[in-house]
């Protein structure tokens, strides 16, 4: 088969953190860990291209990857690979949306990641396999992918013996009772003894493994973020008040506070009233400025990032968290305070 | 009033509505329902609002309503309501004692704007039908403008109320007709013994203006849970003035109809014992304090079991959740019904706050998953959906987070959700 | 939700205040809970850890 291969700006050679704008681009054949994959895939198949996109530029341009399907295409391909990306977030986040847009373009397709990048839970149903956690592991990881690909490209389904990793989705359908009908029904089985019955497994959420605390705030630059609508007044970017699809951020240079008039919430999950009569109510920069001028606090950021957390999807959520850590590893901030609603 | 025939229980007097339409005079016959245009019109109007519109839609009509805020079933227990929605038409004093006449498979429902209202779609008939309980009733739409300067909390009473005289109104016609059928609801204190006593919690949205729900006319924002017997439901002892999450919320006609209740009248293996509403804080130690608080009130009610029902999102997981640990704690069998928020493709996490004790929980779906909506011929309620910016009458693709009472929570509907394959 | 470093607060509302109190408790309240949060900050953990008491110097 024809293969194409995604890989990000730091894998293709082009440079890291500094080049991760870079446009997405189509190159001849393999490309770094692509030739080693290529060597694994065996003579049956073929790396004919491969795809490149900046980190960065894959996370604030969700089209790059229907663009580079597209020239995929052209290419002959007719299989798409990503990764593996190891627990980059960004790369991650590229490779599951590359392997989405593959698949809705009707490419077979899949990613190589590790289980706790945050790209994983963006992969939305197409198959990803698991990675080490570094580049350190590329072979084993090279070998697991390539063992993958050549059975995707057999037209079998991947499983967990194949490092198949990632969410099963679930989909609505129309039960034969009402949910209160079922609800009665639940209830008798319970009543009679059966302690498993659920139509709704507990979840499991992510884990984060929390980062090294700073060494003392006092030579920190912090960062306020909030999940609180928290807008200039007028709502200039029209932040939605639930569902949110978006992220703003808006300057705090120059502020002691942020005062009442000036700034608001526009979050639809509770009563504003009390934000909007003391926005520090939300962001608390009144004291943080305090304890900033005092020194207790190094520096705060320039900017605050905000957006609505409510009924925000957990996939959207994500990414606006991938979106804020890059931006604020970017700008050497050592840590962040986010008030949630 | 026939309280001595009837006990302390409710006898329902049910007139089936099949067939409804504007006319000169209000009638009820034979399952034809006319309604008087001028008279509904003077029920509604008030200094507050500009304009009164009043149309009609049943199922399987080509007809959109968006922007669907409450929905009430028609109800009286005498000219002029003889009690129903105390608080508000009735004197504040607990209903749901002798007899009541209901027009079933009829709705009164407004439609329009209003503030912190998130836009809810009905489509009468096609694809999406199936998904709403007020797309299978016959709907009086109270279509209405705000008048030039007129306070929105105004605005919201005078729909509030003109909505309730209008229901009252409608089923005062039938006040003389011979009912479709005669439905005793016994007092649950005379339930049978020896079955396991269930009580149904429900838990009401108690979050400010717009968001709140009433019980005998009274938020219960700052109360506690309160006791009442399921039959004063019927009665309209629970008003909603709630118009958030479309897809998530509980209008008065499903307080009326309460569905879980009614499950539990029907199963012959279990007595409703109790119906125990709570607020739904935003605090969260008010949170903690109503769950334990409940649990308690249920535990000294000798109740075995209990459903838990919620109205909103991701907040009001916590206060099912809460409330079912509590409860197993007091050695009562929970289930609870859930909505999932599963992100459009179905893989995220499904619930906020889950329960850690009481697992056995019901799905009615996930709310982020995208449902097609037909184009239709027309539209009430606006002309525009502001959610999509499109003619309200196009095709349309939407969350089902957007359709009205598509995963209600107090287990009207039949969408669920399971794992793919 | 998995977050490491948790500070609680009084209400959806108005995490970082309380409208309950005077202006100048609201604000110490504040204060003190955005120290409370450098405090959780410059804490080594390993698992989701609620931050509810004051920093002890």
């Amino acid at each position: 088969m024809r293969v194409v291969h995604y890989i990000n700006q730091f894998f293709a050679g082009v440079g890291g953190e500094e080049a991760a704008g870079t446009e997405p681009e189509l190159r001849e054949g393999p490309v770094g860990p692509g030739k080693r994959l290529a060597a694994l895939l065996g003579d049956e198949h073929e790396i004919v291209a491969t795809a490149v996109c900046g980190d960065d530029h894959a996370s604030e341009h969700s089209d790059f990857a229907a663009a580079l399907v597209e020239s995929a295409r052209e290419k002959g391909a007719e299989l798409l690979v990503a990764g593996p990306a190891f627990t980059s977030g960004r790369y991650g986040l590229a490779c599951a949306r590359i392997v989405v847009a593959a698949a809705e373009a009707g490419l077979p397709a899949l990613a190589a990641m590790h289980p706790d990048n945050p790209g994983l839970h963006e992969a939305a149903g197409t198959p990803v396999v698991e990675s080490g956690a570094t580049g350190r592991e590329m072979r084993p990881s090279l070998e697991r992918l390539a063992a993958a690909t050549r059975k995707l490209a057999g037209g079998e389904e991947l499983t967990a013996d194949d490092g198949r990793i990632g969410p099963v989705a679930r989909v609505n359908h129309m039960a034969e009772r009402s949910a209160a009908e079922r609800a009665v029904a639940l209830l008798l089985d319970r009543l009679g003894g059966d302690r498993e019955a659920t139509e709704i497994p507990l979840p499991t959420f992510d884990q984060v493994t929390p980062a090294d605390p700073v060494a003392d705030p006092a030579d920190a630059l912090v960062a306020l973020l909030t999940e609180g609508g928290f807008v200039p007044a007028g709502n200039p970017d029209r932040l939605e008040s639930a569902r949110a699809t978006k992220w703003v951020r808006h300057s705090l240079e120059g502020r002691d506070s942020v005062e009442e008039g000036e700034f608001e919430s526009v979050h639809g999950g509770f009563s504003t009233q009390w934000a909007n009569a003391e926005p520090n109510r939300i962001l608390p920069l009144d004291v943080a400025r305090e304890l900033e001028q005092e020194g207790a606090i190094g520096g705060l950021h320039t900017e605050y990032f905000a957006t609505t957390g409510n009924g925000t999807t957990v996939a959207d959520a994500r990414r606006f968290g991938v979106e804020w850590a890059a931006e604020l590893h970017e700008a050497r901030i050592q840590a962040a305070i986010l008030t949630a609603t | 009033m026939n309280a001595g025939e009837a006990g302390a229980g409710l006898r329902r007097l049910v007139h089936e509505v099949r067939e409804l339409a504007l006319g000169d005079r209000t009638v009820y016959e034979a399952g034809r329902l006319t309604v008087s245009e001028e008279a509904a019109r003077s029920l509604v109007e008030d200094p507050a609002l500009a304009e009164v519109g009043l149309a009609c839609a049943s199922p399987g009509e080509p007809v959109r309503i968006i922007g669907a805020l409450d929905a009430v079933q028609p109800c009286s227990k005498g000219p002029g309501g003889g009690g129903v929605f105390p608080g508000f038409l009735g004197p504040a004093l607990p209903p749901g004692r002798g007899e009541t006449h209901v027009l079933r498979g009829a709705a009164v429902l407004a439609a329009g704007h209003l503030p912190r209202a998130q836009e809810a779609v009905i489509d009468m008939s096609g694809p999406v039908a199936p998904l709403s309980p007020l797309a299978a009733t016959h709907n009086l739409v109270i279509e209405f403008e705000r008048a030039p300067g007129a306070a929105w909390e105004d605005v919201e009473a005078a729909v509030r109320r003109g909505l309730l005289r209008v229901a009252v109104h409608v089923a005062d016609a039938a006040l003389e007709c011979d009912p479709d059928a005669v439905e005793e609801l016994p007092d649950p204190a005379a339930t049978p013994e020896g079955r396991p006593r269930v009580g149904v919690v429900t838990n009401i949205q108690t979050q400010g203006k717009y968001k709140d729900v009433f019980v005998y006319g009274r938020s219960l924002s700052t109360g506690l849970a309160t006791l009442i017997s399921p039959n004063e439901l019927d009665d309209g002892a629970v008003v909603s003035g709630q118009y958030g999450h479309p897809a998530l919320k509980n209008p008065t006609y499903l307080h009326q109809t309460h569905p879980v209740v009614a499950a539990l009248r029907e199963c012959d293996d279990l007595s409703l014992a109790a119906l125990v509403l709570c607020p739904e804080p935003v605090e969260q130690g008010a949170k903690e304090l109503i769950s334990a608080h409940a649990a308690r009130l249920c535990a000294g009610l000798g109740l075995d079991a209990a459903i838990l029902t919620k109205e909103g999102g991701g907040n009001a997981d916590a206060d099912v959740s809460l409330k079912m640990d509590r409860l197993e704690e007091e050695g009562i069998t929970t289930v609870g019904v859930f909505a999932e928020m599963a992100g459009r493709d179905g893989t995220g996490p499904s619930l906020v706050v889950p329960p850690s004790r009481a697992t056995a929980m019901v799905s009615v779906g996930n709310y982020d998953e995208l449902v097609s909506l037909p184009a239709c011929e027309r539209a009430l309620g606006g002309d525009r959906l502001a959610l999509l910016d499109r003619p309200a009458t196009d095709e349309l693709e939407l969350p089902a987070a957007a359709i009205y009472c598509a995963l209600n929570p107090l287990g009207w509907g039949n969408l669920t959700c399971a794992e793919a394959g | 939700m998995g977050a490491p470093r948790i500070v609680p607060t009084r209400g959806i509302p108005y995490p970082t205040g309380d409208p309950e109190l005077s202006s100048e408790q609201e604000r110490a309240w504040r204060r003190q809970l955005v120290e409370r949060a450098l405090h959780a900050l410059a804490t080594p953990v390993t698992e989701p850890t609620v931050f509810d008491g004051d920093p002890v110097e």
